[in-house]
């Protein structure tokens, strides 16, 4: 039995890219490297983050484990398997569940979705009902089991993606943005369900959601450009923004940017603007002693009133901010 | 060969399913719960059933008309010669039933795959563990239940409509030329859904293929009154052999048994081929695209 249930090793993927501005004119390529040799070890029974802005790779890298995409160069075996020489085997023992409310048939019911996916991965008729149903329960959707898809909630549809991801039990499970454009209820159900009814299970979660990589993995991959720029459990990837604070300040008004970044120690400033104010978010060592520069500064800035401020500890999206010199929700 | 580590228990005691299925070019119970799939929403459109049940008569309505127009429904002495049929009306209904079948194998496996492809629903397809060749061919295989419809009921009327009749007393001979004719352009059907995956929207290279076999194939008039270069042309279409041989079995009720043989083993190579072509065609398109990432685009 292979300890290891996911294996890359220096997986690369450039796209080329063409395009012609008219007819007469020969093709424009670009090439984009959407991976660049990537290396990762997934033990069996974790779960496993890809923590990364939108475009940092992270989709390119579940589609070439669904073997849904080919790499240039690099290998990625799961549970023994190679993605490429042994596509059928990988596809029978992997879950995929992307966060794509169109990926069922709307025009059939929840239950005839699962049924009919069911039947693909092998199970037979019986099988597959009971499974759905079984699955529905889970997901809190057996009252709405005969519903045609279209009738049904965003929230809803994504369950029935999600546990179509689960129909054949499979020991390894990748999960791209699952709860991407969810309310936040149906979010935390599914967070909920990976917690307590998919711990056996080897799990490669990528989100851009720092709290759910935060609640749910026991190990993150942070992933810029195509690149992996660090490994680590939440914890030790916190560790190497001890030192700094995150201060949150919500005000009426904007403030002045240039002159909070040009405030020394400062790590990062951005700012959000919501209905007429705006919530600022410094990073920076010593938090406390610069948030009372910050509040003097922002005291003078006219149009400005600070409603309220908070310290905060580092997250990850500042570990990412550090490492990269982007936020993740950028 | 098919490897089953079934179910292997971990440290912990929790089960795991890693049964491998085999590895095989086609997958009959895929292929059926695909086609089964499809059934069920189409069925989810009665109105389109309906339509498509009376569509076919009104295109072939306008060819009969004109033909008993011009020389009566027996058509001209020269018609007879060169297809050895004396009846024009009776000849061209069972090349519009047969060419039923034609326009369907071009178009249904590249048009479900279009469609799923819209449906955002191809790669979840592409990610489950079953041969390519079972959902090419059960999307070809549902649309051939509502063609079988299509074509019965456009026989049916046909026959009250111009008081024509036929015999059936071959039909065995009939459904074994059919579905040799069926299977091998179901081929082609498969070269369409690689470039739908390739190109995306195919359907004016669709629309020219159908309409040259269409021209070429003896629907509404005999391979003979085609140029000689146009004829070769001709006998590269499974429908045009289909078509010869069921109008013997239906109007004559008679075929001569090497006729009808060497007739069908003619099916048979070009069934070959055009799985040979269409399949490697399909292959060469999906790696294409998976090296380009764009199997789910549209």
């Amino acid at each position: 039995m292979h300890d290891m249930a996911i294996e890359i090793r220096n997986l690369s993927k450039r796209f080329i890219s063409t395009k012609r501005r008219a007819i007469v004119f020969p093709v424009e390529r670009k090439a984009v490297d959407a991976l660049r040799s990537v290396n990762l070890d997934i033990p069996r029974g974790r779960v496993y983050g890809l923590l990364g802005p939108n475009g940092a790779g992270k989709t390119t890298l579940i589609k070439i484990l669904a073997t849904l995409v080919i790499p240039t160069s690099g290998t990625a075996t799961i549970m023994g398997h190679d993605v490429l020489s042994d596509s059928s085997a990988v596809r029978a023992i992997i879950g995929v569940c992307q966060g794509n409310e169109r990926s069922i048939y709307w025009k059939l019911s929840a239950r005839e979705n699962l049924v009919f996916f069911g039947r693909l991965y092998r199970l037979t008729k019986t099988e597959a009902k009971e499974r759905a149903d079984e699955l529905l329960g889970q997901m809190g959707l057996l009252d709405k089991a005969d519903e045609k898809v279209e009738n049904l909630s965003h929230g809803m549809r994504m369950k029935i993606v999600f546990a179509r991801a689960l129909l054949h039990d499979p020991p390894v499970l990748l999960l791209d943005e699952p709860t991407q454009g969810l309310d936040p209820t149906f979010a935390t159900d599914l967070r909920r369900h990976v917690q307590k009814e998919l711990r056996d299970k080897t799990i490669l979660l990528t989100t851009h959601y720092m709290h759910e990589a935060d609640m749910l993995c026991d190990k993150i991959a942070l992933i810029n450009d195509g690149e992996i720029k660090s490994v680590g459990t939440p914890h030790e990837l916190k560790e190497e923004v001890r030192d700094y604070d995150s201060i949150h300040i919500i005000m009426r008004g904007v403030p002045d940017m240039t002159r909070i970044r040009a405030l020394e120690e400062v790590l990062s400033a951005s700012v959000t603007e919501q209905d007429g104010g705006a919530e600022l978010v410094v990073t920076a060592r010593n938090g406390y002693d610069l948030a009372r520069r910050v509040l003097n500064l922002l005291h003078d800035t006219p149009g400005v009133r600070v409603e309220r401020f908070e310290v905060k500890e580092p997250t990850l999206d500042d570990v990412f901010l550090k490492l990269t010199g982007r936020r993740i929700e950028d | 060969m098919h490897q089953d580590a079934a179910s292997p228990t971990t440290e912990g005691g929790q089960r795991e399913r890693t049964d491998i299925p085999p590895r095989v070019l086609l997958d009959w119970r895929a292929a059926r719960i695909f086609a089964e799939k499809n059934l069920m929403i189409s069925l989810r459109y009665p109105a389109n059933i309906i339509v498509w049940g009376v569509v076919p008569i009104l295109w072939l309505a306008p060819y009969v008309l004109m033909m008993t127009a011009l020389s009566g429904s027996a058509g001209t002495i020269r018609f007879q010669e060169l297809s050895g049929f004396d009846d024009f009306v009776k000849f061209a209904i069972v090349g519009w039933f047969v060419y039923q079948y034609v326009d369907n194998a071009i178009w249904s496996i590249g048009n479900n795959f279009r469609w799923e492809q819209f449906s955002g629903t191809l790669e979840p397809l592409f990610v489950a563990p079953v041969s390519r060749v079972s959902i090419l061919l059960g999307a070809a295989i549902s649309d051939t239940v509502f063609t079988t419809l299509s074509a019965v009921v456009l026989l049916g009327t046909s026959c009250v409509l111009f008081g024509v009749s036929y015999s059936f007393v071959m039909v065995a001979p009939v459904i074994l030329t059919l579905l040799l004719m069926l299977f091998a352009l179901f081929g082609f059907g498969f070269m369409v859904a690689g470039l739908i995956l390739v190109f995306k929207d195919p359907s004016v290279l669709t629309q020219l293929v159908d309409t040259v076999a269409f021209t070429v194939t003896p629907v509404n008039y005999p391979v003979q009154a085609l140029p000689p270069y146009a004829r070769f042309l001709a006998y590269l279409v499974p429908a045009t052999i289909a078509m010869e041989v069921i109008r013997h079995l239906l109007i004559d009720a008679y075929i001569e048994m090497s006729v009808f043989l060497t007739s069908i083993m003619f099916l048979l190579l070009l069934l070959v081929g055009f799985w040979v072509v269409g399949l490697a065609a399909f292959r060469y398109a999906e790696r294409w695209t998976k090296e380009r990432g764009s199997m789910g685009g549209f």
